[in-house]
């Protein structure tokens, strides 16, 4: 897998992300920066809470208004948070599509998948519609563009063959790993610039998910995508991404390319993930003691510090930048200052 | 799935569960509908036990005055006097307790079969089950209002009966509710874990399912509160229930049909009380669905 | 089957188990075919030893687990605890004999009530087997708490506020109640963060040692297996076939299925590539032979049991 070219398609600086809790403000997302190149396949890898899948919806714009974003989220250029919500909702999907979690709570249930797949390619530019242009314009664009064959053509290129059995059917009839390919043609289907990948493949077996990972490489390698692939699962980020960002409790803690994060971590807490990581090799695991900080009231300095088996006294006033490290990588970590 | 998370972790410290009553009470203030028929049942509760100090001419309850026949609200009279002369605002007042707490021996009653069946119903499922479901069916065939006129024809109208016969016709509904329930909480894999303790199909029942299918059934029986009272109404209203002198809101109401629409105050008035009660209860029902069943705090 | 008896006392000993499923379709109900869940496993766990059971979803291995615990009753075969056949057993002695043996479910979110608070799911199984008074039972639950390493004052609250790995030593401690002597998981850390599950782990292990456990573990995680395991069974479509100890599965698989397990599975060093079964020698399907074609087990290595 070579690096894409060097001009950043997302730029994501100081992002904040609020949430009021019952018992305060929950500072999930304190400050987060981010860089992907075009091209680049990343992967931000992290524990269940720490603001993952929060950051990624942020990207999408899907968060509920109950939650706050405040930083910059720009992409090729444009910042993303200051665009209206029609303006957004011209670039999901067309030029940065999702591949949900759980794609059997992401497909509708009572559609047949040539259904949704085809009113996400005829309805492509218009996100808000009312039942009567909805069935108006369907006969008529569905038609023109021949969407159905649109589909069926998307869904052999996720290895879905023939694809008419799976046109016809709703989404019970089918399994997880089947619908796990239907969400990535529904997201490949609007030729994204950028891909984010929520997570896909947590609910399938080995097998299956092995198989997925296999097309998603292909198609992102013959698409020349730009993919931010979101796991808990560190052999998945090693095995799929060129550079992992290792994300705790809503901040970035590290940044490295995949040969390296785990052969020789900096920050931590990706070293107690490196010691707890069960292997092939038979060496021990060992977690680490302590929990996630309670998001309403965290520590001042670093968010790790209460569960640091290295930490300092500056480590406790202070938060760490995330800065650049002599070999290129990045960490936030008042080791390496 | 976030938010509830941060909850959780802000409730770390003392008992969760006066925590998760805080939790809940907060968010019920926040629904203002909720809040305005919490008002309005506290005060019919507040009228209700006090009915005989707040009203205002306490005996009017049984009492006639015939020179005051059919006077329309005034300042004495804030709501009228009916036909007999008894001032309309006390016979209200003292109706509420009787339509509030005859609501809740309804209820209670129903409760008292339906929740025991449905739970049987729902553990043991098979023959048993069966059964049970079928004649619960059956039951419900015949319409609640046309039980009670059965029952009052063959026990005869008064109060009681017409309690009675609401009563045992609304237990089906509760069992079919906590039947439902069970079904539901059956799938949940702590109902396993009881089994493969060596717990008995009773001890599962009753300290395993029961308490979660507690959370929606409190809900359920908010707004059969306020169906029971419009169901005794309807039957006092129609001569079946409470006889006259009793006060009951339905008796007085049917009462004043005849003097309609000259001296409408007399069924209007406890017309106005069933609405606001029945309306209270629905409303609270509606917002301790939204606010109970917080497991994770 | 026969096994070489010198290889350790064993505590749970499979033979022939089977548990059936009949599909009923129609309105009639009527019976439209037959699910062979377990289909003939044969295994045995030595006390104080830890075996795995792998397989993928579909396999098999959770009803395989349920049953040995006795929540399925079997449709043939044997099941002996600590030499007692349970396989038939019903009422009061069903009841005695679950003493010996508990579970630990696999999400733990919805193994505990939310309704009732840690002390009364802990003590729940000193209670329905009339074990002590209320304030002994409260004693044990401390001290119970004490071994899966929290804090006594867990004690009241509700399984809702406390975190994952919180709740599976919760579960883990309703587990040890009765002081069983074999203890079925399944899939106990998979909903669990990679840095709990090792701390889970290492808790499970440490019980092990301290009271001579017998651990039967269930999941489809290798890696877990590779590092905690003793003795592993291969599982597909009801039967089991490969089993063996840790070390020979993975250094020496035998069976087609096991070989496809174990090259599907991504891994974080280079170094770990090389213990895996290279991919080119295997069809790209995971489809196998007929299901319900005759098959034997048969003791290929010593030890080392493939099914033909």
């Amino acid at each position: 897998m070579q690096n894409g070219s060097n001009d950043a398609i997302l730029e994501i600086r100081n992002l904040h992300i609020y949430l009021n809790a019952y018992e305060g403000l929950a500072k999930i997302v304190d400050g987060v920066n981010c860089t992907v190149r075009k091209g680049e396949v990343v992967a931000i890898v992290g524990e269940s809470g720490c603001g993952k899948t929060l950051t990624a919806k942020a990207i999408m714009g899907i968060l509920p208004p109950q939650i706050k974003i405040e930083g910059s989220i720009r992409y090729k250029g444009m910042d993303l948070v200051a665009l209206t919500e029609k303006e957004r909702a011209k670039i999901r999907g067309s030029e940065i599509a999702m591949i949900p979690q759980d794609p059997m709570i992401s497909l509708d249930p009572l559609l047949t998948i040539e259904d949704q797949l085809t009113d996400l390619i005829c309805f492509k530019d218009m996100p808000q519609i009312n039942i009567f242009s909805y069935y108006a314009r369907r006969s008529r664009v569905e038609k023109q563009k021949g969407a159905r064959d649109i589909a069926a053509k998307i869904l052999e290129e996720v290895e879905l063959t023939p694809p008419d059995r799976v046109l016809r059917s709703y989404p019970f009839q089918i399994s997880g790993g089947m619908a796990q390919r239907v969400c990535i043609a529904m997201a490949l289907q609007g030729e994204p610039s950028l891909l984010i990948a929520d997570e896909p493949g947590t609910n399938l077996d080995v097998t299956t998910q092995k198989h997925m990972l296999d097309l998603l490489i292909a198609r992102i390698r013959a698409r020349h995508l730009t993919v931010i692939f979101i796991t808990h699962n560190l052999a998945v980020a090693r095995r799929i991404a060129q550079r992992i960002f290792v994300m705790y409790a809503g901040n970035i803690a590290e940044v490295s390319d995949a040969d390296k994060t785990f052969v020789d971590p900096l920050h931590p807490y990706t070293q107690g993930l490196k010691k707890a990581v069960p292997t092939l090799l038979g060496t021990p695991m060992i977690g680490i003691d302590g929990r996630v900080p309670a998001y309403t009231n965290p520590p001042h300095g670093c968010r790790f510090y209460p569960r640091c088996p290295q930490a300092m006294e500056v480590c406790k006033q202070k938060k760490p930048e995330l800065t650049k490290t002599k070999d290129g990588r990045m960490v936030a970590c008042h080791l390496y200052n | 799935m976030a938010k509830s998370r941060l909850i959780q972790e802000a409730r770390r410290k003392g008992d969760d569960w006066t925590e998760a009553m805080k939790y809940s009470l907060s968010l019920y203030r926040k629904d203002d509908l909720a809040v305005a028929g919490a008002v309005i049942l506290s005060c019919l509760f507040f009228i209700a036990i006090f009915a005989y100090q707040i009203a205002p001419y306490p005996q009017d309850a049984y009492v006639s005055h015939f020179q005051n026949r059919l006077l329309p609200p005034s300042q004495t009279h804030l709501f009228g006097t009916d036909e007999a002369g008894r001032d309309l605002l006390s016979r209200v007042i003292i109706g509420a307790r009787i339509s509030l707490p005859m609501a809740f021996v309804i209820v209670l009653t129903s409760m008292m079969f339906g929740m025991p069946l449905g739970l049987i119903a729902g553990m043991m499922s098979g023959k048993v089950e069966s059964v049970i479901m079928k004649l619960a069916d059956i039951w419900i065939a015949v319409p609640s209002l046309v039980f009670a006129l059965a029952v009052s024809a063959i026990l005869g109208p008064s109060l009681t009966n017409s309690v009675i016969a609401i009563a045992f016709s609304a237990w089906p509904w509760h069992a079919r509710f906590i039947r439902a329930e069970v079904w539901h909480i059956k799938q949940e894999t702590y109902m396993e874990a009881a089994e493969s303790i060596g717990a008995s199909k009773l001890y599962i029942a009753v300290k395993e399912a029961l308490p979660n299918a507690l959370t929606p059934y409190i809900v359920k029986i908010t707004t059969d509160l306020g169906y029971a009272i419009l169901l005794l109404a309807t039957l006092g209203f129609l001569g079946l229930g409470a006889q006259t002198p009793t006060p009951e809101w339905g008796t007085i109401a049917g009462e004043g049909r005849t003097f309609l629409p000259n001296s409408w105050w007399i069924s209007t008035m406890p017309g106005i009380f069933i609405f606001l009660s029945v309306f209270a209860f629905n409303v609270v029902g509606d917002g301790l669905r939204n606010v109970l069943g917080i497991e994770e705090i | 089957m026969k096994r070489d008896e010198a290889l350790g006392e064993s505590i749970l000993e499979v033979k022939s188990l089977q548990k059936f499923f009949s599909v009923r379709k129609g309105i009639l109900g009527k019976s439209a075919g037959i699910v062979k869940a377990v289909n003939g496993v044969s295994l045995r766990a030595e006390r104080g030893k830890k075996l795995a059971i792998v397989g993928e979803s579909g396999s098999g291995k959770t009803t395989l687990g349920k049953t040995i615990i006795r929540l399925y009753r079997p449709t043939g075969g044997e099941i002996w605890v600590d030499g007692h056949d349970i396989s038939q057993l019903e009422g009061p002695e069903l009841k005695k004999a679950r003493m010996e043996m508990q579970m630990v479910f696999q999400d733990p979110a919805s193994s505990l009530n939310p309704r009732r608070n840690v002390k009364a799911i802990i003590s729940s199984p000193l209670e329905v087997h009339n074990v002590g008074t209320r304030v002994d039972r409260t004693k044990r639950v401390k001290e119970l708490l004490n071994i899966v390493e929290l804090s006594e004052d867990y004690i009241n609250r509700s399984p809702g506020a406390l975190s994952g790995g919180e709740k599976q030593r919760v579960a883990i401690a309703r587990a040890l109640a009765l002081n069983p002597k074999l203890i079925l998981l399944d899939e106990p850390t998979s909903s669990l963060d990679v840095s709990v599950q090792a701390k889970i782990l290492t808790l499970l292990d440490r019980l092990q040692k301290e009271s001579n456990l017998t651990y039967v573990l269930i999941t489809h995680d290798l890696s877990v297996v590779r590092n905690f395991a003793d003795t592993v069974c291969v599982m597909y479509r009801g039967r089991i076939v490969e089993s063996s100890t840790t070390q020979e599965i993975f250094t020496d698989p035998l069976h087609l299925y096991t070989k496809t397990l174990l090259s599907a599975l991504p891994v974080i060093y280079d170094e770990e590539l090389a213990i895996l079964p290279k991919p080119a020698s295997l069809p790209s399907s995971n489809s196998n032979n007929a299901p319900d074609s005759e098959h034997r087990m048969i003791e290929a290595k010593r030890g080392h049991w493939v099914e033909v």
